[in-house]
């Protein structure tokens, strides 16, 4: 049981830093682009550091939730309501930092010179982070060790003592809107537009 | 671009924040024994003492004055019943107001670290899986199974009763926990407390019950009904007792002193009303703990007396001076019965030796109350988590039990009563969350890839 601790603690603490480092040069590379002077040389190498960070850090992540599972039978997570958030909230960062990377790799260079998707791109650098500073804090509670991130959480209404769930409708819209997006990225033009005459 | 990235920004961050908002848990079903209290949480206060020969409780809740308990009204030519214990608050609001303890010597497995909770099983009464009448009168002989220790069973199973010498060996070794009970209407205008004890059942102690049934199933109508000789009246008035007019001054309860038999051919009106209960002096080990109370501005103060050692030792728990000893609080209020009451953790109770709760040596009769401190004891709502899911695998906690560890080394009282509910509707929230995880990751990455998309289109 200690050892499978140890090993979630360990994958976990190399996650946080790996993803930490990649939040820090996404802003790095956003700041350095939008310059005009020196510093916009410094854009390619946060870039770089980033894309190989984000992609450590998914493989980090993906450790910390294998070793995160066997921690507790897959019961108890169902019958614990912070297990299940920390579940939730450890897939969200996951979903923000695979689709980073998804952007990243589709758009190479491109993504820093495009608002859009520079908008993107950070939202989904932040949101990765925040969630995974968030899983963490739910980790420290259930390792008997809470931090006071999550003080800051409860203070704004988000109870992560009861399960995180949206109305049915609000999780289908989700879905729907979810589905549509892939769809429409992942399927060939000719799908989407009638070829012309 | 700065602009674009900020108006960006913070469209999405609505976005989420919107669908946060309208985050949700589950609504309490009335359904099923399903009935959960808009406070999760409560206090009691509590100060102990004892003598040489007694031990002496003050306990101290804040409660609507609940004193009102069954009562027979005369409606449309008969006599109907009220209610008795239902899910949750009681239809007309007629269930008393109870202050109880568990107390143990040591003698049961993990009543120190787990207190109440030891007690309470699958299919019990008043749960949402609660056993079937006819199957529990066949095994127990009762309607319905109750609390009882986890030793009396060969398996989590409550059907799988040990043998009858089993049970007895186990009890004169001393594994059964004390139960005292103050009732609000059933105990105290006698001014005594209820003594039960909890082994295969929730027992009660040898001797005279403090209260007996006023209702003739044979006849339908009531055994006793108001001396007006005595009290000037034969009935209370529906009206009185449906609104709560009465207090603690008034007799809202009926004594065989002031109790005379029932007469049916009396001129009966529309809406006269009789207590369901005859509240009567104790006797044996049942009448073993005395109780005095009061109710003033909102709080019952009550103070309850027993003797060390009772001479009971079956039904009792004997206690020693710079002995330690286990106790697990609760309180029935605003109206609820049975498992909608608000329990504590367990704590420590030494007589003069250190311990959670210290009971302090006094000489003379009456207590000091005046000196001593109160000790807050923080109560919370139970929900229907069993023993047999706490030391199941579906608890998180299930090696730190078997390791000794106390529920409070893991859980604070705040969580407790959140967990309680989440457990209660599980059946609801599960399905509701795989949902919202799903939702959560299909959206994100659809949003990615449909933003890339759009990259590829521009090129």
């Amino acid at each position: 049981m200690e050892a499978r601790q140890a090993f979630h603690a360990i994958t976990a603490a190399l996650t946080t830093g790996m993803l930490a480092l990649v939040f820090f040069a996404v802003l790095t590379t956003l700041v350095a682009a939008a310059r005009a002077d020196r510093y916009r040389r410094l854009a390619p190498y946060a870039d770089g550091a980033a894309t190989l960070g984000a992609s450590l850090g998914i493989l980090f992540l993906l450790a910390a939730l294998v070793t995160g599972f066997a921690q507790w039978p897959w019961e108890a997570y169902l019958h614990s309501p912070i297990g299940k958030n920390k579940i939730f909230t450890a897939l969200i960062a996951l979903m923000c930092w695979a689709g980073f990377l998804w952007l990243r790799w589709k758009a190479g260079d491109q993504l820093w010179r495009d608002r859009r998707l520079v908008t993107l791109a950070t939202f989904l650098a932040l949101v990765g982070f925040a969630y995974i500073v968030f899983t963490n804090s739910i980790g420290g509670h259930i390792a008997g060790k809470p931090s006071g991130f999550e003080r800051l959480v409860m203070a704004v209404g988000i109870d992560t003592r009861r399960t995180f769930t949206l109305p049915t409708w609000g999780s289908a819209l989700l879905i729907l809107l979810g589905l549509a997006g892939i769809a429409w990225g992942v399927l060939p033009s000719r799908w989407r537009r009638p070829s012309p005459p | 671009m700065w602009q674009t990235c900020l108006t960006g920004l913070t469209g999405l961050t609505l976005v989420v924040l919107l669908l946060g908002a309208t985050a949700q848990t589950a609504q309490v079903e009335t359904q099923q024994n399903r009935w959960i209290p808009e406070e999760l949480e409560d206090e009691l206060r509590v100060k102990v003492v004892f003598n040489r020969e007694a031990i002496f409780f003050k306990l101290q809740f804040t409660s609507v004055e609940g004193i009102y308990h069954d009562y027979l009204r005369y409606e449309g030519g008969s006599w109907v019943t009220t209610r008795g214990s239902s899910p949750g608050i009681h239809p007309d609001r007629l269930y008393e107001d109870r202050v109880s303890f568990l107390l143990d010597d040591g003698s049961v497995r993990h009543f120190a670290t787990q207190g109440g909770y030891i007690t309470i099983h699958e299919e019990m009464r008043f749960l949402a899986n609660q056993a079937p009448r006819a199957d529990v009168q066949r095994v127990l002989g009762q309607d319905d199974v109750r609390k009882y220790l986890p030793e009396t069973r060969r398996t989590a199973d409550w059907r799988s009763l040990r043998r009858p010498e089993e049970l007895e060996e186990l009890r004169q070794s001393g594994v059964f926990l004390d139960l005292w009970q103050w009732r609000a209407h059933r105990s105290d205008p006698v001014g005594f407390a209820d003594d039960n004890w909890v082994f295969e059942y929730r027992n009660a102690d040898q001797g005279k019950s403090p209260f007996a049934d006023n209702w003739h199933r044979d006849t339908q109508q009531p055994r006793f009904m108001y001396d007006i000789q005595k009290v000037g009246f034969q009935a209370l008035t529906w009206e009185d007792v449906a609104n709560h007019r009465l207090s603690k001054r008034d007799l809202y309860y009926l004594t065989p002193e002031i109790a005379v038999p029932f007469d049916p051919n009396h001129p009966w009106q529309e809406g006269d009303t009789l207590p369901r209960r005859l509240v009567q002096m104790p006797e044996g080990s049942r009448g073993d703990i005395r109780a005095h109370s009061q109710w003033q501005n909102g709080v019952w103060d009550v103070e309850l007396r027993r003797a060390l050692d009772p001479g009971h030792a079956l039904d009792d728990k004997s206690l020693k001076p710079k002995r330690v000893y286990h106790i697990a609080f609760a309180v029935h209020k605003n109206s609820t019965g049975s498992r909608w009451h608000y329990t504590s953790f367990p704590y420590s109770l030494g007589l003069d030796t250190d311990a959670d709760i210290v009971a302090q040596r006094f000489e003379g009769q009456a207590p000091p109350w005046e000196e001593m401190p109160w000790q807050t004891i923080p109560l919370f709502y139970p929900g229907q988590v069993t023993w047999t899911f706490l030391t199941s695998d579906a608890h998180a906690g299930k090696a730190g039990i078997e390791e000794g560890r106390p529920c409070a080394s893991c859980h604070t009282v705040a969580e407790m009563g959140k967990y309680a509910v989440e457990h209660e509707l599980k059946e609801q929230i599960l399905p509701r969350w795989y949902l919202t995880v799903a939702g959560g990751m299909l959206f994100v990455l659809g949003i990615a890839v449909a933003g890339a998309r759009l990259v590829q289109g521009q090129r």
